[in-house]
């Protein structure tokens, strides 16, 4: 009978472990098999590299390389359950419904679905204090029938024949303080690998730690230490379901106390029979609730609950840190104190849950610029692109809200609103 | 005699007068003669090659292994999938960007109208691969976000959406195929990846490949003997299955010639030759009938090649012949449909 129960659990592990890779990253990503650490005896890479033929560099068989990433993860999204292009994420397995499991985080380079006219809140102290206990949301643009609505994108992180982007391609804000009005960045040439690694390296997002554009002018240093942004943990309790974790994909609320119904990843937000277009951009409390407290019932986009090392505020630092090895001059830890530079002297702070994620998407945004100041505020080097988008006349900046409306999710410099004051579409509780 | 007298010497006798008529009657029976004699030969060459005739030997053309570039149609943006009537007429072009609908075209590349579901079926669609019902000419397009497929008339009108009889669970149809008899094959992206075939009702009758571990099926396409050719496009695989469903023959992934990178598009032709579009690859694979004792089809050759010139691809998907020989191919990048002729 021991020998039997032996036996049993041995087996069981012998299943997990073989499980490991699939429950990765997915698809060539996965970096225990890329890095030979399973069997050096990997298919995948005859997938995307010719040792003798390549036609373009690292060894790949394709001269774009941005062309390579999209002949899976574009609007077809033919090869894989992310579409970068449309910005909307697909189910991996059967859960009934359709095949659209939600919208992108990070939006599309080409399309993207945030309901960027219709956000809401709820203050708490008009930011007049120093409490910044605002609740907002941003929700996810729907349809008639209530499905995903991609709209055209205003802002994009690369221009793209099919997004019709001419924005400069400069690294905002890339240097030292103190270059003054004539160093705004130097211009840069963008890939998807700038920011992902490919072969997966356990990054949230397979980000890669230290972002490395190509300069076409000027001077670009890539950052001297490695950004490091955590990953989901791997002892989520559906762990066995999670293969798709939750990167990409809209969070909603579960119940506060019970990890496994936070619905921190893909599937349990699709087995919580949510539909695809219940979720929320904001992310400045994740989930969404009406906690006073930031860390009862808040976990990081991530997934890493509040209370656990690397946590909220650690994730959100670290996306900071990241996002911040390019833009290197826009991190700022106070809104009030002169940097010292010319050019970019005083900055929003970027500290707690003021993350760049907070006000930004990392792909693009369909947020409408049409108004006097927004449709022609100029970049920090002058230029006003403009543009002719579904009748959008400026570029977006990656904002999630139309306009500068993304100022007034947290603050209301008045100070005429009354605490608990919700605008905009009011979320029933419980109810993401 | 001398020439100037002309009278005879002394002591010489006469010539013999010939009489000149005789002469001539003798010239004439030997011309006769001469005249006979060859006809009569003409005649025993004519009755010889009459009965003992051979065909005259004449140099041999092998068929070429790959088709030629003939011409290119535009208009549609980045497009995916294609079908074509058999008689060419017809060109059904899944567009993936711009207004995503499927854009219909003639023979020289005019464009008739476009395939768009109704408004009631969502706004976001995404037209990926296309087949025609081989007795209707209707046209069936599969749509990744609504998890469709949608049919319309042959002239574009939508008619209804095709549905299983009995639900499938994360329906998730991709790539499309009919066979002769008019059973449609469906690549489905949900739980294992599969291939379903249904009949004209909507009745499975068959599913297949769950067994395999495909990854993104893309492409789907039956020969004449009902064997059912499927691109594993994330293995980089071509995967051939008999009529039960079993695998009968494949091909793998590798860089050598005749292997596949990211196969995505198959179509086969009249006479049994497969065509599989390798989208990293940026070109076309080109193989003969499978035989029933191969494992492997024979590879003919490759067209293609990356670039945006005539005959060169960007990140090709899909792949269509019709009747003549010609072959569409989806040039996705590039936005273009070309069409490649033997």
């Amino acid at each position: 009978m021991r020998r039997l129960a032996l036996l049993i659990a041995g087996g069981a592990l012998w299943l997990i472990l073989a499980a490991a890779p699939a429950l990765a990253d997915g698809g060539p990503h996965v970096m225990t098999v890329n890095n030979g650490s399973l069997g050096i005896n990997a298919d995948s890479c005859a997938g995307c590299h010719r040792a003798h033929t390549a036609q373009g560099p690292f060894l790949i068989n394709a001269a774009d390389e941005t062309a390579l990433c999209l002949t899976c993860h574009g609007a077809v999204a033919a090869g894989a359950t992310t579409d970068v292009a449309s910005g909307i994420q697909y189910q991996l397995a059967a859960r009934g419904g359709t095949p659209l499991l939600g919208a992108l985080r990070s939006g599309g380079f080409v399309q993207a679905a945030i309901d960027s006219g219709n956000p809401a809140r709820v203050l708490v102290s008009n930011n007049l204090a120093s409490s910044d206990d605002q609740w907002a949301k941003v929700r996810v643009r729907t349809d008639i029938s209530g499905g995903v609505d991609p709209a055209p994108v205003t802002s994009a992180h690369l221009n793209l024949a099919d997004n019709g982007l001419s924005a400069p391609t400069v690294a905002w804000g890339h240097g030292p303080i103190g270059l003054g009005l004539n160093g705004p960045g130097p211009t840069v040439s963008m890939a998807c690998a700038s920011c992902h690694n490919p072969h997966g390296n356990g990054q949230y997002r397979i980000l890669v730690p230290i972002p490395d554009p190509e300069a076409t002018s000027g001077t670009f240093t890539p950052a001297a230490a490695d950004a490091v942004v955590a990953d989901s943990p791997a002892d989520n309790p559906d762990a066995a379901e999670s293969d798709t974790k939750n990167y990409t994909v809209i969070q909603t609320r579960g119940t506060p106390g019970t990890l496994s119904t936070y619905l921190l990843y893909a599937d349990d937000v699709s087995d919580a029979g949510y539909g695809p277009a219940t979720g929320d951009y904001w992310h400045v409390r994740v989930p969404w609730n009406t906690a006073s407290t930031p860390t009862t019932g808040a976990d990081a986009p991530n997934g890493i609950p509040a209370n656990r090392v690397g946590g909220f505020f650690a994730f959100n630092d670290q996306m900071t840190a990241w996002c911040s090895a390019c833009h290197t001059r826009y991190a700022s830890a106070a809104g009030d104190t002169p940097s010292g530079d010319e050019l970019f002297a005083y900055r929003h702070e970027t500290v707690g849950n003021r993350a760049c994620t907070t006000c930004h998407v990392a792909h693009g945004s369909n947020a409408r610029m049409e108004g006097t100041f927004s449709s022609s505020q100029p970049f920090p080097n002058g230029d006003v692109p403009a543009y002719d988008i579904g009748g959008a006349t400026g570029d977006s900046r990656l904002l999630k809200v139309d306009n500068r409306g993304t100022c007034q999710l947290c603050h209301d410099p008045t100070g005429t609103v009354a605490n608990g004051t919700y605008t905009g579409p009011i979320p029933a509780p419980g109810v993401p | 005699m001398t020439a100037e007298t002309g009278t005879l010497p002394a002591g010489a006798t006469p010539a013999v007068e010939v009489d000149p008529e005789r002469r001539r009657r003798r010239r004439k029976i030997l011309l006769l003669l001469l005249l006979l004699g060859s006809l009569a030969i003409l005649l025993g060459i004519a009755i010889w090659y009459l009965l003992f005739r051979q065909p005259i030997p004449l140099p041999i053309v092998p068929p070429p292994a790959v088709p030629a570039y003939s011409t290119s149609i535009y208009g549609a943006a980045d497009p995916a999938g294609v079908a074509v009537s058999p008689a060419g007429d017809r060109i059904y072009v899944a567009e993936t960007a711009g207004d995503k609908v499927v854009r219909m075209f003639d023979s020289g590349g005019n464009e008739l109208g476009i395939l768009a579901p109704p408004a009631d079926t969502g706004s976001e669609h995404v037209p990926v691969y296309l087949a025609l019902q081989p007795t209707t000419g209707d046209v069936y397009v599969s749509d990744r976000p609504r998890g469709a497929v949608y049919v319309y008339d042959r002239d574009g009108a939508f008619r209804s959406e095709f549905r299983p009889a009995l639900a499938i669970e994360g329906w998730q149809p991709l790539g499309l195929a009919f066979d002769a008899a008019g059973n449609l094959y469906v690549t489905d992206l949900s739980g294992p990846a599969e291939v379903h075939k249904f009949d004209s009702t909507g009745k499975l009758l068959l599913s297949f490949g769950g067994d395999q571990s495909m990854s993104f099926p893309n492409g789907v396409a039956v020969d004449a003997d009902g064997r059912v050719y499927v691109t594993d496009s994330n293995n980089g695989r071509l995967l051939v299955f008999g009529t039960d469903g079993t695998l009968v023959a494949k091909i793998g992934r590798g860089a050598g010639a005749g292997n596949l990178g990211l196969p995505r598009g198959v179509a086969i032709d009249g006479q049994g030759r497969a065509f599989i579009v390798d989208s990293s690859g940026q070109g076309v694979l080109v193989y003969a009938a499978l035989e029933a004792d191969q494992a492997q089809p024979e590879h003919l050759g490759f067209f293609g090649g990356h670039g945006i010139a005539n005959g060169q691809f960007a990140f090709p998907m899909g792949v269509a012949v019709d009747a003549h020989g010609r072959v569409y191919v989806a040039d996705t990048a590039n936005g273009r449909i070309q069409v490649w002729s033997y």
